[in-house]
């Protein structure tokens, strides 16, 4: 349905032969020719079998009786320039203007001291076009490629000789002469015989079409190749000046040799190439937006297609989180009561403050009895203790111990008094600041700081 | 058929497929949004969770302080005035130490400090040295009121042999209505 492209594995060629149309089912996957089913209808026939039809896309071939041919040269250009230049020379030559049409060029060659082509035409009105495609569009069908039977039937010529060779095949009563000349076709002529096949006044019409060849193109072929019905059909009594032979198509078929020539026309469709379509630019056009809509399109059922993964994917997480969600707030205490609770242990707690505050400031206060313990630790050995003064200031204690010594000489004097400043300085954070001592007297007075 | 009714029904299908698509984005970004937001209330959720297991710890902590504080207070305090307190507590002090001669002065309301205080001046014949470390540590573990000792003062004397003086001051936190209400009356008379 959505294949748009002339060259599909599967192809329903459809063959507008005169008053018959015949239909072929075939393919031609990497070179290997394959016919599964064929069939004749009437002209007549041809709408309804389309409408039954399953297939959406076909290949059209056609003998074409009224179309335009011309030779001529063209300056040596770049490829660009070239279809330009060539429809200006086709609108130059013929009257209408709304057309298609197919060219070979030949290799380059100085005329006139300019590098020139000879361009062959092929042209076709558009609207003879129109009608083919339209009558498929009537039932829902496509056209994916419409081939002049003599071009598809120069293909497969190509594919299997060389050389130049005039070839001849028939459509109804028309006879078809082209020649294929370095794989393209550079003439042709259709003639109308009077009978089927091959007759004495065909032959004549052969020689003399060569003879011409001969004096217009300076080519003579080197063989005359029969295609189709007219190959088993030969009521000549007369030969060809050149030597003729018939041409059996390369196809894996199961029907007969009379079956592969009579079908010669759609068979040889299968070797039709995407420059040999006459399918006008607006169907192509109208083929290519289909295209594009139905990819677009399934890119659209693509991304809701990933989408609803993420979609499910997402879902998934809410539902994962949800429960956390839903564990979370269970584990959660009773708000109210804990509330209740935090603000009347504040209000005692704020109850208390003054209380609290100032027990924590007092906590710190000057420790009394751990100076006086510590003092009682110090060596009072020969000393008498007199008075002890520990006040407060600035937080620091400052003491003065006074008293005197009892000694029987001033060395055992010095000794105590220095033992008890020893003992002094070795309380903890007791510093002496100043002492005297008055040996007259036998008394001593120390002052010092304690932290 | 035209080239319009050929293009129709695909256009038909690929604008039945864009607002399809278009839906099941608009319902991912939704859900998306909605998993967010769900995810951000469960995080917020869970900080409330760490919050009421703090305040559940600090409710004990209240408890553990509140504890401490009773403990510390006289047993009736609610119910006595400060004033009582500390006589109550001047009155303990002279049955402890005993032969010990307490002079107190005049209550002090200090409303800045938020304190009731008395200057007591403590001359305690010394018998051991023992005895004074005792009385002096009896001293400051006065709670409610609290003793605050300013300096204490060892010394022979004629009349009582060896004895020591503590200079000290008996102090009590004003209550909070009580603060309040010196606040209050303070204001007025300003």
């Amino acid at each position: 349905m959505f294949s748009f492209l002339p060259f599909s594995k599967k192809n329903v060629i459809v063959s507008f032969e005169d008053d018959a149309v015949r239909v072929i089912y075939g393919s031609n996957a990497r070179g290997a020719l394959r016919v599964d089913d064929s069939l004749t209808l009437k002209s007549d026939q041809f709408d309804s079998f389309i409408e039954n039809e399953r297939a959406k896309n076909f290949t059209v071939v056609k003998h074409f009786k009224d179309f335009f041919q011309e030779t001529f040269l063209i300056p040596s250009v770049k490829k660009k320039f070239i279809k330009n230049l060539i429809e200006t020379e086709i609108r130059k030559k013929i009257s209408i203007q709304d057309f298609s049409y197919l060219y070979s060029l030949s290799k380059e060659k100085i005329v006139e001291n300019r590098k020139m082509k000879k361009a062959f035409v092929f042209v076709v009105r558009n609207d003879e076009l129109r009608d083919i495609v339209e009558r498929f569009h009537r039932h829902g069908k496509r056209v994916s490629a419409i081939y002049p039977d003599i071009y598809v039937q120069a293909e497969m010529v190509k594919s299997c000789n060389e050389g130049t060779a005039l070839c001849v095949s028939e459509s109804g009563l028309n006879k078809n002469l082209f020649l294929v000349k370095d794989g393209q076709i550079s003439f042709i002529r259709s003639l109308e015989s009077d009978e089927i096949g091959l007759n004495d006044f065909d032959i004549e019409n052969i020689n003399m079409t060569g003879d011409y060849l001969w004096q217009t193109l300076r080519t003579t072929p080197s063989r005359v190749i029969l295609l189709g019905s007219v190959c088993f059909n030969y009521n000549a009594t007369k030969v060809p000046m050149t030597p003729a032979a018939s041409f059996l198509p390369p196809v894996n078929i199961a029907q007969s040799r009379e079956f592969s020539l009579g079908f010669i026309s759609p068979i040889s469709a299968l070797f039709g190439k995407k420059e040999l379509t006459l399918l006008p630019v607006e169907y192509k056009s109208l083929y290519m937006k289909q295209a594009l809509i139905v990819y677009a399109t399934v890119l659209f059922v693509l991304l809701s297609v990933t989408g609803i993964g993420s979609i499910a994917n997402t879902a998934n997480n809410i539902m994962e989180t949800k429960k956390n969600f839903r564990a979370v707030r269970n584990s959660l205490p009773t708000l109210g009561s804990v509330l209740n609770e935090y603000d009347t242990k504040l209000s005692e707690l704020d109850k208390y403050k003054p209380e609290i505050s100032y027990s924590n400031k007092l906590s710190s206060a000057h420790d009394f009895q751990k100076l006086l313990y510590d003092l009682s630790s110090t060596s009072t050995t020969g000393l008498g203790i007199d008075s002890i003064d520990l006040n407060i200031n600035k937080n620091v204690f400052e003491s003065i111990i006074s008293g005197s010594i009892v000694a029987d000489n001033y060395e055992t004097m010095e000794k105590h008094y220095q033992n008890f400043l020893e003992s002094l300085n070795e309380i903890e954070g007791f510093r002496v600041i100043d002492h005297n001592i008055n040996l007259e007297r036998k008394y001593f007075r120390v002052e010092g700081s304690y932290r | 058929m035209t080239d319009q009714s050929m293009l129709a029904r695909p256009l038909k299908i690929h604008l039945v497929a864009g607002v399809f698509c278009s839906l099941v984005f608009l319902t991912f970004l939704l859900l998306e949004k909605y998993n967010a937001h769900l995810e951000s209330e469960t995080e917020k959720l869970s900080i409330v969770q760490t919050n009421f297991d703090q305040m559940i710890k600090t409710v004990d902590q209240i408890d553990l302080t509140l504890d401490k504080v009773r403990a510390v207070l006289p047993a009736d305090y609610e119910e006595r005035s400060n004033r009582e307190l500390m006589f109550m507590a001047l009155d303990e002090m002279r049955s402890v130490l005993k032969g010990a001669d307490i002079m107190v002065s005049d209550f002090v309301e200090n409303p800045e400090l938020k304190e009731i205080r008395i200057p007591i001046n403590i001359f305690v014949p010394l018998k051991t040295y023992r005895a004074m470390l005792e009385n002096t540590g009896y001293l400051q573990s006065l709670k409610f009121p609290f003793l605050t000792i300013n300096g204490i003062r060892i010394e022979k004397t004629e009349s009582h042999g060896t004895a020591y003086n503590i200079n000290s001051i008996l102090r009590i936190p004003m209550r909070k209505f009580e603060y309040q209400a010196r606040m209050g009356s303070d204001n007025e008379d300003e």
